[in-house]
């Protein structure tokens, strides 16, 4: 047994020198305000970067804007040290114009954000496709026909998440309402649980039952809120349905992780391509989550939202981005 | 008997396809076997047991850390809710933030490696979920606090304002003249909203707040109504002042930036954190528990597989012990089945057939079974024990007859004895056997002595032990019930009859006949020897006789041997010490009856036992050689009697003497004659040598020559007893003899036999033929002579006419037939 073991080992090793001979490339991956432990986007881009290194096809040095006003500070750092460089958040989109510029030998992947310079590469998700299923759900479970959006901070993705959800929610409750409030206008917002929460006891007292918020990590007092009021939220970005089971009717998940590990063949293998490379349903990058934790979700619903979902997919319903 | 068989070819060890080797290897390669086995498990055995014990040291006890090291994360975790509380600065909170995020950065890293350990369950998700949820509630109340906070610099920021604005209104209504002009109850009102602003700081729960709110709005709604009524009332500088001081006074009552707004806020944070506070201690609680659960399933794991691992160690020592157990009794039943059974006991068997072979049981079974080395070993036994009994036989019996010899004899008579049977010995000779061999050959002879033998066999009853003697001499140990003379003699007699009838022999029928003696056991002795010899003077008695040829030995027979012995003994001094005498019988001329010759016949007068037959000393001095200076003797002494008889004046007369066979084998006969005759100056014409039939049977070219050296010196020569041995006519050209004796035994029965009547006659007229003498012998009677004297037979010897008599008896008798001649002739 254990000559097999000693076999199987060597067997290994030799395995394990061959791709180890060829460097591996270095890459940076910065994280922008929220953390890598917001339970949502940074998170979901964290777990991008666990699967690259599980993968082995990169070595990534993580760096953590923390504050607003750190952000060209750390991604100058994160361009001088590496060759190439991940940005995840739209929040870091002017920064990565910035050094881009300043750094034209660097190559830099933004996710979630747009930049048109030839070394950046911007990957976006079609973030109105997930929001237009989150919507849909709405309008499937909620009672009084209100429902309410949070978005964090006026920004296009955060616009194509409203209009996705608006239009989603009116499509399955035509009379619905649909209120709509931004957190703020600094990237403060986008952590600023408290202010979402009474942003959120506000709009339940105007009526609304389901609360969608896409606000990075404020979205936990809405979802805190929906849950002291008794009413349903939806959660964003990651699949956040667990974090209160009973009261998350579902989360407009955005597959980050498959985006980082995406930027991550752009920029080290011969995949590179400059310019806005859109993820969404049709990628699988975007979508509904559906787990034991789904509040109100009936067989019916789920079909419809399935319906739905390849009736966007084959391009039969285009959904707004404004 | 067993060395009749034939032996099997003898075979080479290596030709036993299964034998001992072969087991043996057999036997060693299956234990090799049992034991490889028995390791391979032992081995299998320690690679499981090794293989468990990397599972628990790999995996097990890794998987029990990381869970202790979870719930220490998870500890940290949720220890940053009192940090978050007790912030006194954003900077402070901040800080705190980050460890939070570091904390449960930990938590995941270690969350993950429990997750590879047990496996994305149900379970350890739940760890994760709890986790996070504390982390959301940990971020809430972050917020929460900055918020309050802030709100409550904000608050002492606005109290400051309300401290100045307390300030003015008191310099409001100090003034000499205002006091008068503005009415006491707007004043009043005032007062109240200020110190109600000021009381906020005081209300500590949301409620108060509210009400305290509430009575501000009242309050200002009610200053304000008053306002348009005061107003006008003043000049207008301090109209613009009051106004100035109430619009001051307005924004921090009402408003989103109001003090009760922001103190209603603040109490709002301070539910909120209350509120995640108390959550967070709850999912400390349900993380507590959730890591139990998952630690005491890692337990239970390890647990199972403790219990799974000793079970399957208790299996193996059993299997192990099983197999051990099979292997030994294997090794066992090998050695007991291949060695034990099949190679020792029967080579124990084998060496007891060894054992009793060489004590002599050449009949004993020799194992044979089975087909290896031992069994190889059986056969070379069988063939050495067939070799052995061949020997064994060929020691005790007769190779010409296949009858048993001497050894077989006293073996038989032996085991009688043994057993206390009684019995017999009968002892047979064969008549004039050696003739047969003289003059057909020894081969002849070889196969009549095995026709005998045969006949002897054949007619012998089944218990009785044939055997031969050696020469013609056959024995015959017969057992019967008792001293049964009567029994024997018949049994004897139809053995008799048996051999009586002639045999055939390349065309040759030869006449055999026998004499028996019989002993008896153990009347006559207890030693086969004795009874041999002692049925074999019974046998020799019975030979002198001529009819009946059968004799019981007697003690009376054992004394006659005795004699003869003492015969043998004295008779060298009796010839030395002229104990022999001579006796002469008259030869008669029948047609005369004068006496023209005699007949010497010695006789021994011993000085103690008186006179011995020649019967009884002749075969003696015979079979000793003594006969040699006895005949010299006897014929000197012939000789010398008839010159004396001669010179005494009696007419001449021819002596005849007998010549023993033995003398013609011995010496020269006829030197010795003829210097008998010079000795007594005796002419050769004076003198017959008698010789018997038998002579011709010994050596017959120099008996030839002999007897023609006796014709050359001219002395006559006559056959004596003719008509008893072989008599062959053939003889009778070849020793050109002069005279024929017709023997006694004939003369003796011819009154009763006409058989003896036809025989003598023909003899005669053979004699006439060859113009032969013809003497004849015992004529006692007057018939005798006149039958003679009618068949023309000229000479006759017998009682009739004279009894052997002493020389001076003999003398007188020639004399007085001498003178009685005349006188006969005269009468007839």
């Amino acid at each position: 047994m254990s000559l097999l073991r000693l076999g199987l080992a060597l067997v290994l090793l030799l395995v394990a020198v061959g791709p180890a001979a060829a460097a591996v490339p270095t890459a940076a991956v910065v994280f922008d305000i929220g953390g890598k432990m917001d339970k949502s986007f940074m998170q979901l881009g964290f777990q991008g970067v666990l699967a690259v290194r599980r993968e082995g096809t990169a070595t990534l040095v993580e760096y953590e804007v923390g504050d607003p006003q750190h952000r060209l500070e750390t991604l100058l750092r994160a361009a001088a040290e590496n060759t190439f460089v991940i940005a995840i958040g739209s929040g870091l989109t002017d920064a990565v114009a910035q050094i881009a510029r300043e750094n034209p030998n660097r190559r830099f992947a933004l996710i979630d954000g747009e930049v048109d310079l030839p070394n950046v590469a911007a990957i976006v998700f079609a973030d109105q496709e997930a929001a237009f299923l989150a919507g849909a759900m709405a309008g499937l479970a909620t009672r009084s026909g209100v429902a309410a959006f949070v978005g964090g901070v006026d920004v296009p993705p955060i616009r194509r998440f409203r209009a996705g959800f608006r239009q989603g929610f009116l499509t399955t409750r035509a009379d619905g309402r649909v209120l709509t409030a931004m957190l703020g206008t600094e990237s403060t917002a986008w952590d600023d649980p408290f202010s979402a929460l009474l942003l959120a006891r506000e709009q339940v007292a105007a009526g609304a039952d389901v609360l969608f918020a896409a606000a990075g990590a404020s979205g936990l007092g809405v979802y805190q809120a929906a849950e002291d009021a008794g009413v349903y939220a939806i959660g964003v970005d990651a699949n956040q349905n667990y974090l209160h089971p009973g009261t998350m009717l579902t989360s407009a998940v955005k597959r980050v992780d498959r985006a980082v590990v995406v930027a991550v063949a752009m920029l080290t293998r011969d995949q590179w391509r400059a310019g806005p490379t859109v993820l969404g349903l049709k990628e699988d990058a975007v979508g509904v989550a559906f787990d034991e934790h789904n509040a109100a979700l009936t067989a019916a619903m789920r079909g419809e939202i399935d319906a739905i979902r390849r009736r966007i997919i084959d391009g039969g319903l285009v959904v707004d981005t404004e | 008997m067993a060395g009749a068989a034939t032996p099997p070819p003898p075979q080479s060890p290596t030709s036993a396809k299964f034998g001992i080797r072969a087991k043996l290897w057999l036997a060693f390669v299956a234990i090799a076997g049992m034991t490889v086995l028995v390791s391979a498990l032992a081995w299998a055995t320690f690679a499981r047991t090794t293989e468990v014990l990397d599972r628990f040291t790999a995996q097990r006890i890794p998987t029990v850390v990381a869970l202790s090291q979870l719930a220490q994360r998870a500890n940290a975790l949720v220890a940053g809710a009192p940090g978050v509380i007790f912030a006194e600065s954003e900077a402070e909170l901040t800080a705190e933030s980050a460890r939070v995020t570091a904390a449960e950065e930990a938590f995941l890293t270690v969350h993950r490696r429990v997750q590879g350990a047990l496996g994305d369950t149900a379970e350890v998700r739940r760890v994760a979920e709890v986790a996070a949820r504390a982390s959301a509630n940990l971020q809430l109340l972050r917020s929460a606090m900055r918020h309050r906070w802030h709100l409550a610099g904000t608050q002492t920021r606005l109290l400051e304002q309300l401290e100045v604005l307390h300030q003015e209104y008191r310099m409001l209504i100090g003034g000499p003249d205002q006091a008068a002009v503005i009415p006491w109850a707007f004043l009043a009102e005032t007062n109240r909203l200020l110190v109600l602003m000021a009381g906020l700081r005081e209300a500590d729960s949301a409620a108060e707040v509210a009400r305290v709110h509430a009575t501000i709005d009242t309050t200002l709604r009610t200053i304000e109504r008053q306002q348009e009524t005061v107003m006008p009332l003043l000049s207008p500088q301090m109209g613009a002042a009051l106004g100035s001081f109430l619009h001051r006074v307005r924004l921090l009552a009402a408003g989103p930036d109001s003090l009760p707004a922001l103190r209603a806020r603040e109490m709002m944070a301070k539910e909120v954190a209350a509120a995640r506070l108390e959550d967070l201690q709850r999912q400390a609680g349900d993380l507590d528990g959730a890591i139990a659960t998952l630690t005491s399933e890692a337990q239970q794991l390890a647990g199972r597989e403790r219990t799974a691992a000793t079970a399957m160690l208790t299996r193996s020592k059993v299997v192990l012990a099983v197999v051990s157990g099979a292997a030994l009794v294997g090794a066992l039943l090998i050695a007991w089945l291949y060695v034990g059974r099949s190679v020792i006991r029967r080579l124990s068997r084998l060496e007891h057939s060894m054992r009793a072979i060489a004590a002599g049981d050449l009949d004993h079974p020799v194992p044979v079974d089975g087909a290896d080395e031992v069994t190889a070993m059986g056969r070379t036994l069988t063939t050495f024990r067939d070799a052995m009994g061949r020997v064994a036989h060929l020691a005790r019996h007769d190779p010409l007859t296949g009858l048993g010899n001497r050894m077989a004899f006293e073996a038989a008579v032996t085991e009688r004895l043994e057993a206390n049977d009684t019995g017999a010995v009968i002892y047979l000779n064969l008549d004039g056997f050696k003739d047969i061999n003289d003059t057909f050959g020894h081969s002849t002879g070889d196969r009549v002595l095995v026709a005998v033998a045969e006949r002897l066999r054949r007619r012998a009853r089944s218990a009785d032990a044939v055997v031969r003697m050696g020469g013609d001499d056959f024995a015959i140990v017969a057992s019967s019930s008792g001293e049964d003379d009567v029994n024997i003699a018949g049994y004897v007699e139809q053995l008799s009859q048996a051999l009586a009838q002639p045999v055939d022999v390349e065309g040759l029928t030869i006449e055999v006949k026998g004499a028996f003696g019989i002993s008896f056991f153990p009347r006559d002795g207890r030693r086969p020897a004795d009874l041999l010899s002692r049925a074999e003077m019974a046998m020799n008695n019975a030979k002198q006789e001529p009819v009946g040829r059968v004799r019981v030995y007697t003690p009376r027979m054992g004394e006659q041997q005795q004699e003869r012995k003492a015969i043998r003994g004295e008779l060298r001094r009796a010839i030395d010490d002229g104990q022999f005498r001579l006796l002469y019988q008259p030869k008669i001329d029948i047609a005369s009856g004068a006496c023209v010759g005699m007949e010497a016949l010695v006789r021994w007068d011993h000085p103690q036992r008186g006179r011995i037959s020649p019967d009884q000393f002749i075969p003696v001095a015979e079979r000793s050689g003594l006969i040699v200076p006895l005949g010299e003797w006897v014929m000197n002494e012939a000789c010398r009697q008839n010159r004396a008889w001669r010179d005494a004046g009696l007419p001449p007369l021819k002596v005849a003497v007998n010549v023993s066979a033995v003398q013609f084998l011995c010496q020269d006969v006829v030197d010795m004659v003829e210097r008998a005759l010079d000795a007594a100056a005796l002419p050769p014409q004076a003198l017959e040598v008698e010789i018997t039939e038998s002579i011709i049977m010994t050596d017959g070219a120099k008996v030839m020559r002999l007897l023609d050296g006796l014709r050359g010196l001219g002395v006559s020569l006559a056959i004596d007893d003719f008509g008893t041995g072989y008599s062959s006519l053939s003889y009778l050209k070849r020793l050109r003899v002069n005279c024929l004796k017709i023997d006694q035994s004939f003369v003796r029965e011819m009154l009763r036999n006409e058989d003896d009547v036809r025989i003598t006659r023909a003899i005669l007229n053979i004699a006439r033929d060859f113009g032969l003498e013809v003497v004849a012998e015992g004529i006692e009677t007057a018939d005798h002579v006149d039958f003679f004297r009618a068949e023309g037979c000229h000479l006759g010897q017998g009682y009739f006419w004279g009894r052997p008599m002493e020389p001076t008896d003999f003398h007188r008798f020639v004399a007085d037939s001498a003178s009685t001649e005349g006188l006969r002739a005269v009468v007839a």
